[in-house]
């Protein structure tokens, strides 16, 4: 039953990876643009040298397998993958993708777990409060913002904290995601370097942080109003249970059960979201790569950072789907 | 017999210390953009010791509004506007949340209904039982793990579960094995009073019989008073011994369930006792023509007189009130609210048409 389960959804998961990847070939060369062409006759034009440029492209998509039928390099980029092999940059060559993405995921990572565990936990409850006290007017009164907040795209926050704490009022730093310019960085063992991060990280992660935490909270107040016509909440109360019990073992953790099935669904916006965020504050991580990669139409690094951002929403969904049954009793191993 | 043994079978006999229940004038109201809906209104009644009374009424006649009151469940925009409710003498009114809290299960217990949604369904039914025996047991008192695990199952025994049912959840459970677990848990510290608000509602009726039976022997081992709530006629001629009728927030007729079924007072009750169908009459079923009022405005005077037959001198009933109805003076009915009045023992009854008689 249980191992039935697992094999079931470990297939969805493979599948889905082998849909994202298909999509993710494809799209970048519906764009009918020649990257390798377009730079080399820039490069040319700028040297003022129009010779054999032709051959050197050829060269090049040679070098790629660019030249070879599409149905190859969709074959040849499917066989990598199994590997993880992401395959060579175009333009920061000689480096391969998963350099440039070692370099770059764990800024992404810390500052999209963080933010994203931080404004999970504390939304949730925010939200749960704010149904079960209502007379408390400072959750009341947070209800009319949270509802625009909540619909507010995290880049123009983030722009909103830029201009005020970083230019009007300039207490952070706006830019990057450490001190530049320091000899030695980045220095992970050293405290003045963590102290950076820190500083630099607060601004990206507060307009995330800020904005999800209104999304979630909305979300669960949604669903404790629900909870709360429930028959088995009046029973509790019937049940001359106290407040608390009622509140924390019937009505938040019942209500919890959507907000963590949101959590999954919503983990690959939340991770595109932060994209444009990293490219606000100039952060280094992937989005930044990503935006960049996109506007030189380098098609080897969309492919496998898309690529990786799939795979981290796939395996999260998954894990999730996994631990789900131990939350939810009605939810069974045996069923697919 | 000393004086004091004397003075002590007097207390025994005391008709006040055989009422587990007693309710006077409870209001209970609706705050509303329209205004006040007055959906429980001057309502009094007592139940004695180990008595099972019925209470029926129209869909929005206040019959629920007020079996919650009586917990204090009501939620707003309800009000309890005024009156008294004791239970064994205790002013459940006059409680604080904390009392009140304690009160709920070991006094006074609920049997919800709508079976299928009253547990919670990321528990299993052990933990829920348990957690209203928990919460009312202080620290010291709190039985050890095997003896309470034994009390589950006496308790699901009880009602005819089998014990490993503690161990399943929920969703594994039929609408009759849930209502059994809710009356197991209604059950469980042994309450005076038992309020089943349509506790058979969403069943089947070989499963309702199942429970009710079950219902009234636990009711008779503990000696609990029991309220049931209801729509169901047949139902509560069963079970009842007495039986309330409510008509728009009043309660219009009170009286032993054989009397009322035999001789009913009230011209609504009447109604409501003709409406049903006879197994050996085929033929047109009859109905209370017109609708409840709203309570937001109700009817000047008496709230039923614009359905009243006799009001309205209905033909059908001409015959049998000649004679009352020719010494009523119907302009009451439009004017003055009917008070319940006792006009035989036991026999309460809100209508102008007996006031002169009493």
């Amino acid at each position: 039953m249980v191992l039935k389960y697992i094999v079931s959804r470990l297939a969805m998961f493979f599948i889905s990876i082998f849909v994202a990847s298909t999509v993710i070939f494809f799209l970048p060369r519906l764009t009918g643009q020649n990257p390798l062409e377009e730079k080399f006759y820039q490069e040319a034009q700028r040297g003022g040298y129009l010779e054999d440029v032709d051959e050197i492209v050829a060269a090049f998509e040679e070098q790629y397998g660019f030249d070879k039928p599409l149905y190859q390099q969709y074959f040849t980029f499917m066989v990598n993958l199994t590997r993880f092999d992401l395959g060579r940059s175009i333009f920061s060559w000689p480096k391969t993708v998963n350099q440039l993405l070692g370099e770059t995921i764990i800024w992404t990572l810390a500052l999209s777990l963080l933010t994203g565990v931080i404004a999970f936990v504390i939304g949730t409850i925010m939200g749960a409060l704010m149904e079960w006290k209502r007379n408390n007017s400072l959750l009341m009164v947070s209800f009319f913002p949270f509802m625009i907040w909540a619909a507010v795209p995290y880049f123009i926050f983030g722009l909103v904290l830029l201009t005020v704490f970083s230019f009007a009022w300039p207490v952070l730093p706006g830019y990057g995601g450490y001190q530049t310019g320091v000899v030695g960085w980045p220095n992970w063992s050293e405290l003045d370097f963590l102290v950076s991060v820190v500083k630099h990280g607060t601004l990206p992660a507060l307009s995330i942080i800020l904005v999800s935490l209104a999304g979630w909270a909305m979300g669960m107040r949604g669903m404790m109003v629900t909870t709360k016509g429930e028959d088995y909440m009046l029973l509790a109360e019937a049940k001359g249970l106290p407040g608390r019990v009622q509140f924390y073992r019937y009505a938040v953790r019942n209500s919890t059960l959507p907000q963590l099935t949101g959590l999954a669904l919503q983990l690959g916006l939340i991770v595109s979201g932060l994209l444009l965020v990293e490219v606000v504050f100039a952060y280094p991580g992937v989005g930044g790569m990503l935006y960049s990669a996109i506007r030189i139409s380098d098609h080897a690094i969309i492919q496998g950072t898309v690529f990786v951002l799939a795979f981290g929403t796939a395996l999260a969904t998954l894990i999730l789907d996994m631990i789900y049954p131990l939350i939810d009793p009605r939810i069974k191993y045996g069923a697919t | 017999m000393t004086t004091a043994e004397a003075t002590t079978a007097a207390v025994n006999v005391d008709i006040h210390s055989e009422n587990v229940l007693e309710v006077e004038n409870l209001k209970v109201y609706y705050d509303t953009d329209a205004g006040q809906v007055k959906a429980v209104d001057d309502v009094s009644f007592t139940l004695k010791r180990g008595e099972r009374m019925g209470l029926v009424g129209e869909s929005g006649s206040g019959k629920t509004t007020m079996a919650m009151a009586l917990m204090r469940l009501h939620k707003p925009p309800a009000i309890i506007a005024g009156g008294t409710v004791r239970l064994d003498g205790l002013s459940l009114l006059d409680l604080n949340e904390e009392e009140m809290r304690q009160t709920r299960l070991r006094d006074i217990a609920l049997v919800p209904q709508g079976a299928m949604n009253s547990l919670n369904p990321v528990y299993r039914v052990r933990d829920q039982i348990v957690d209203g025996i928990k919460h009312h047991t202080s620290g010291d008192e709190m039985p050890n793990k095997p003896v309470l695990s034994e009390r589950v199952v006496e308790l699901l025994n009880s009602v005819g579960l089998d014990g490993n049912v503690a161990d399943m959840y929920p969703h594994e459970l039929s609408g009759g094995m849930k209502q059994r677990v809710a009356l197991a848990i209604a059950t469980s510290l042994r309450p005076k009073m038992i309020l089943a608000d349509e506790p058979t509602s969403a069943l089947d009726v070989v499963v309702q019989r199942q429970i009710m039976l079950t219902l009234e022997q636990l009711q008779q081992e503990m000696q609990a008073s029991v309220l049931l709530v209801g729509h169901d006629m047949g139902l509560m001629a069963q079970f009842a011994d007495v039986l309330g009728v409510m008509y728009a927030g009043h309660l219009v007729e009170f009286a032993p369930i054989q009397e009322i079924f035999e001789d009913p007072k009230h011209p609504y009750t009447k109604k409501l006792i003709s409406s049903l169908p006879d197994i050996e009459v085929k033929g047109q079923f009859t109905g209370i023509e017109g609708l409840p009022p709203t309570l937001v405005v109700p009817p000047p005077g008496c709230r039923f007189h614009p359905r009243c037959p006799i009001y309205n001198d209905d033909e059908d009933f001409r015959g049998e009130f000649t004679d009352i109805r020719g010494q009523l003076d119907t302009s009451l009915c439009t004017t003055v609210d009917p008070h319940l009045n006792e006009i035989e023992p036991r026999r309460w009854v809100a209508c102008h048409m007996y006031e002169r008689s009493a």
